[in-house]
């Protein structure tokens, strides 16, 4: 496992559906928001369409947490696209609890198109979450 | 006859009487739906030795017949036998009918052609447990053995030499015998959500050993045992409220102790969870067995568990599990066949049960239970309150 | 609607783990988990589990066209002349096997097993080279050594190995990869092995025999249970190789090497193969092609379709090993019967013998015979005797290459499974030391070809690259190559 120094920079997978909390991505870069560069975003349709395999194989692959984001409750593209996020985030925490991965890295928030700020912040706050907890221990051997 | 109504049964043929479990009344009644063409087909057991039998799928009655009584040793679940569209009818032990419910959700199984003949069920054993257990604790040769019974909390095994063995199955379970851990903990005795649910607790009196008890759960019940009763295959007789109090009471006490076993197994991990799954897991050799019997997975070939992954994974842990574990939070019914096939021993079952039960309970979604849908299939809106 | 069952055993290794077959109206058939069997309480690994998907039938030819299976018979009976060659490694029943040794005795011949150690090794060893010992055993040994990976080459070892940890055994492994369940995975030069593992009466030594087992590496490993006393338990890769063994005169075999050496220097011109494939069986597949490409006549008796089967003369198909009478005896010894009752195999060996009703009682009472028993039960492991043997001088030929892909068989491709495990496995430094990337597969190189590989990155040993299959430019257990991105 990997030495928790200063330096450390966690990496984090963010899912974004494709109608706000990507569009919340680009405002955060056009308004020129501060952001730690841990984040590698992968967009998708909708909250909606996360599949637990993806957020199970970003652990697998290295990842030391994921957010899930996507449109406000109410403004999902496909209607209900984020209450279906929401119950599979349920089971997805009580999954990541029960296998005693820390909780602080998984993580589902509602992020529109126009909240570049918001979007940063999120992005920032959960950064020094990650740090506090440090590498993920499903990493695996010879991942950085 | 109504729905709710409760029986006492035999089979009218005293071979099927008396080789029958209670009163041969499951037996005549399937063997009836065949011969009066109700049904095209029947899943029961084959029997090929004292502890040992295997399902066919069968449209000989005779075939049917031969497969009267039951057998304790034979933890195998028969939903997995079923084919979607053929008229078929089972005998169901509460995790029989409870995974042919979930196969029915996910268009598996065919619900209005499947007639579901629930059995009573206190639990199964491993039959190699069985034949260990016979050798230790009842100093039996396994060969010797030529009938079994259970009867007031006692296993009892019958010899060659027409003798009776007797012993109380919570010191045989004390030594780690007995019944599998599943079987210790499922808190599902009477099969109220088959079709019609036959066992011999409250059967008193004369009939007692003699006569099957059966409480209709649905119409299709009806029509099963009317079909038996019209051929002229099965007696019955209502049941009286002393043999449904017994039943019940029994029933309830069962609970009671499946539950103590569910504290004492399912207990809270000591140290880290990490670290116990990693090494739970670590021996797989991605067989594949435990999706294969799983009687409540419904992706067959080419599931998300097995097509991301692959035995050229270095994750630290398998994908295929960590999706299974998910996949099977809200359907997993605890009944035990991936514990009893994985190659390497993993406690499969169990670790399902600890991923599953807190979501069941949570959402108060008990899997198998009835044709509700689990909470992954769809998104209430109304009941989120928007 | 009718479903047949077969109570059998799978046909992947010298396990036997018992099995149910399951025969529908249409001829199609599935496995199913015999819970009761002795061997491993229906308990199967991956290639168990997909038996139906990779077994297919055999169908009988004459020059390459479909006929009649007496027609078949009829024809390798003219075929098989004073001086052919037989072949039986062990992948179908006693039965057969013993009618075939009538078979062969009637032209002066024997059957080769293939394993070819045995010629090369005193018939005092034999009985220890040949039965192991009960699994059960192995959960009460204090110490197991492995010389093979049970995770890949032997799946259903492993519970057997993890009991004996539970009940206080220490395992070490001697092998190409470290094996998660050993408490010590060593590598050690075999003139260490007795000062190093210091073994005694308590302690097991599992190893391998396959025909292509360096005899001197076996002699290594009975020196090392002789001087300690240790219990020696050789798999092999074939179900019946034990009892094909047993019934088989073993000195005056051949080794499937000597066999092909043979063919090549034009002293046998007519082989005969039950159920043994020897394009599949052996390391180095273009030779064996070319090598059976000279024969006048292959004649193969089995009962699946394999790569043999395409270019044998004759092939005389006969029903699958679920459906035949007869007998298998496991790496325990134990003798596992059937439930099936075909007799196409055997009827066919009589026909060609003029013997073609009653071959199946004769040879099944001289294996009860061979065994020592009155009849098969498969709860009682008949009684072998295993005598005393004089330690040997053994000197196993070091592979001094600097890059060795190695081949390390297993169930699955001694009967040329297809499988998931078509990848190559080597350590971290190997992949950093020639800039290998993740995702990307890694070329390998050797005189024979070169392919791209999927690769694994795992704990083995420097300098090997570990295959489970047999890859394209494979020539030998031990190929030297190169790696590169
Ligand atoms: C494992 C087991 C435990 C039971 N425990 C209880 C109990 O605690 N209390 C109670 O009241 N009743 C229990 N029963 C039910 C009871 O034993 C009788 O099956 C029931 O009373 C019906 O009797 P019968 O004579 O009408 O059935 P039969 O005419 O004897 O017919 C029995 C049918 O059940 C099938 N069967 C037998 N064994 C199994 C099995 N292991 N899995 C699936 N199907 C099987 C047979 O193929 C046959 O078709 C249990 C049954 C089983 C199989
Ligand atoms: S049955 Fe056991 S070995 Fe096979 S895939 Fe499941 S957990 Fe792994
Ligand atoms: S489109 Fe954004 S959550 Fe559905």
């Amino acid at each position: 496992m990997a030495e928790v120094t200063e330096e450390w920079q966690p990496k984090i997978v963010m899912f974004c559906c494709n109608w706000c909390s990507y569009g919340g991505a680009d405002s955060a870069g056009m308004g020129r928001f501060q952001q730690p560069p841990t984040v590698r975003v992968i967009r998708v349709m909708c909250s909606g369409r996360m599949d637990p395999v993806f957020i199970l194989n970003a652990f697998l692959e290295g990842a030391d947490g994921v957010i899930f984001s996507g449109c406000h409750i109410g403004d999902c593209h496909y209607v209900n696209g984020n209450y279906k996020a929401t119950v599979k985030y349920k089971f997805l925490k009580a999954m990541v609890n029960e296998l005693g991965l820390e909780d602080e890295r998984l993580k589902l928030d509602w992020i529109s198109a126009s909240e570049g700020e918001r979007y940063a912040e999120v992005v920032t706050e959960f950064t020094e979450q990650i740090k506090k907890v440090g590498p993920s221990p499903l990493k695996p051997e010879g991942v950085i | 006859m109504e729905v709710g109504d409760c029986y006492i049964g035999w089979a009218t043929d005293e071979d099927i009487r008396t080789r029958g479990a209670s009163g041969g009344l499951v037996t005549a009644m399937l063997a009836a739906a065949l011969e009066k063409g109700l049904v095209e087909a029947v899943v029961v057991l084959k029997k090929l030795g004292e502890f040992e039998a295997v399902p066919v799928v069968t449209s000989d009655p005779e075939e049917v017949k031969a497969a009267a009584g039951s057998m304790h040793s034979v933890p195998i679940v028969l939903s997995r036998y079923l084919d979607y569209g053929t008229k078929v009818a089972l005998p169901a032990k509460p995790c029989d009918a409870r995974s042919t419910i979930e196969q029915a959700k996910r268009g598996q199984v065919d619900i209005d052609t499947t007639y579901i003949v629930g059995l009573n069920c206190g639990g199964t054993m491993h039959p190699a447990v069985t034949r260990d257990m016979l050798d230790v604790m009842y100093k039996l040769d396994p060969a010797d053995i030529e009938g079994e019974e259970i009867d007031k909390g006692k296993l009892i095994f019958e010899t060659k030499d027409g003798k009776e063995h007797a012993i109380k199955i919570d010191e045989l379970e004390e030594e780690g015998y007995g019944r599998r851990e599943s079987c210790q903990y499922c808190d599902v005795n009477i099969p109220t959500m088959a079709d019609i649910a036959c066992g011999n607790w409250g059967v008193i009196g004369d009939l007692a050993g003699k006569g099957t008890f059966v409480e209709i759960n649905t119409e299709k019940g009806i029509e099963i045992l009317k079909n038996a009763i019209d051929a002229g295959a099965v007696e019955i007789t209502p049941a009286d409220d002393k043999g449904k109090a017994i039943r019940a009471k029994v029933d309830g006490a069962m609970m009671n102790v499946a539950a103590a076993a569910n504290k004492k197994y399912l207990s809270p991990i000591e140290g880290s969870h990490l670290d116990y799954y990693m090494n739970a897991l670590s021996d797989c050799i991605n067989c594949g067995a435990c999706k294969t019997v799983c009687p409540v997975c419904a992706c067959g070939e080419g599931a998300k568990c097995t097509d991301f992954s692959s035995a050229s994974d270095t994750y630290k842990m398998s994908l295929f599990h960590l999706v299974r574990f998910v996949h099977l939070m809200d359907s997993c019914i605890g009944c035990g066949q991936c514990t009893d096939v994985c190659p390497v021993d993993i406690p499969l079952t169990h670790i399902y049960q600890r991923f599953a039960v807190p979501m069941q309970e949570e959402f108060e979604y008990k899997p198998g239970m009835d044709m509700t849908t689990p909470p992954f299939f769809g998104v209430d809106l109304i009941e989120e309150g928007h | 609607m009718n479903e047949n069952i077969f109570t059998t055993v799978c046909p992947g290794c010298s396990i036997a783990c018992g099995m149910y077959v399951r025969e529908k109206d249409d001829g199609t058939f599935d496995i199913d988990w015999r819970k009761d069997a002795v061997v491993n309480a229906g308990k199967l690994c991956r290639f168990g589990v997909r038996l139906s998907a990779n077994l297919m039938n055999a169908t009988s030819k004459v020059d390459g066209n479909e006929v009649e299976f007496s027609d078949a018979v009829t024809a390798a009976g003219k075929a098989i002349s004073d001086g052919a060659t037989f072949v039986s490694v062990g992948n179908t029943t006693c039965a057969e096997h013993l009618a075939l040794m009538k078979l062969a005795g009637s032209k002066g011949a024997v059957v080769n097993t293939g394993m070819g150690a045995f010629s090369s090794i005193p018939a005092e060893c034999h009985p220890t080279m040949g039965v192991g010992i009960p699994f059960d055993a192995i959960e009460s040994a204090k110490k197991i050594i492995l010389f093979i990976d049970p995770y890949e080459q032997y799946p259903l070892l492993v519970r057997r190995i993890l009991a004996a940890k539970k009940n206080g055994a220490a395992v070490t492994a001697v092998g190409w990869k470290a094996v998660s369940l050993a408490d010590d995975n060593k590598t050690i030069d075999p003139a260490n092995y007795e000062s190093e593992l210091a073994l005694d009466s308590d302690s097991v030594i599992i190893a391998e025999l396959n025909p292509s087992t360096d005899p001197e590496r076996v002699m290594v490993l009975l020196n090392l249970a002789k001087a300690s006393g240790a219990a020696i338990m050789f798999m092999k890769p074939f179900v019946n190789a034990v009892g094909c063994d047993l019934a088989s005169k073993k000195t005056e075999q051949k080794s499937l090497d000597q066999i092909i050496a043979e063919i090549n220097d034009g002293s046998i011109k007519t082989l005969v193969c039950l159920d043994s494939d020897l394009i599949e069986i052996m390391p180095d597949e273009t030779a064996v092609r070319e090598a059976l490409g000279k024969l006048d006549n292959l004649i193969v008796i089995t009962s699946r379709t394999s790569a043999i089967t395409d270019v044998a003369k004759i092939v005389v198909a006969t029903e699958p090993l679920y459906k035949k009478a007869g007998t298998i005896v496991n790496a325990e010894g134990r003798a596992l019967h059937n439930s099936g009752e075909g007799t196409d195999g055997i009827d066919a060996i009589g026909t060609m013998l003029g013997q073609p009703v009653g071959m199946y009682d004769e040879v099944h009472a001289a294996l009860l015979a061979t065994l020592g028993i009155d009849a098969v039960d498969e709860r009682v492991i008949p009684a072998y005797e295993k005598p005393d043997y004089a330690a040997m001088d053994a000197n196993p030929t070091a592979e001094a290459v600097e890059t060795a892909l190695v081949y390390a068989g297993g169930p699955f491709l001694w009967n040329g499974m297809v499988d998931d495990n078509d990848f190559v496995e080597m350590n971290l430094d190997m992949v950093l030391a020639n800039s290998l990337l993740k995702g990307i597969p890694a070329k390998i190189t050797s005189d024979a070809g070169e392919a791209a590989v999927k690769f694994k990155v795992s704990d083995v040993a420097p300098g090997v690259v570990l295959s489970n299959v047999k890859l394209p430019m494979t020539t030998g257990m031990v190929t030297s190559v190169t790696v590169s991105r």
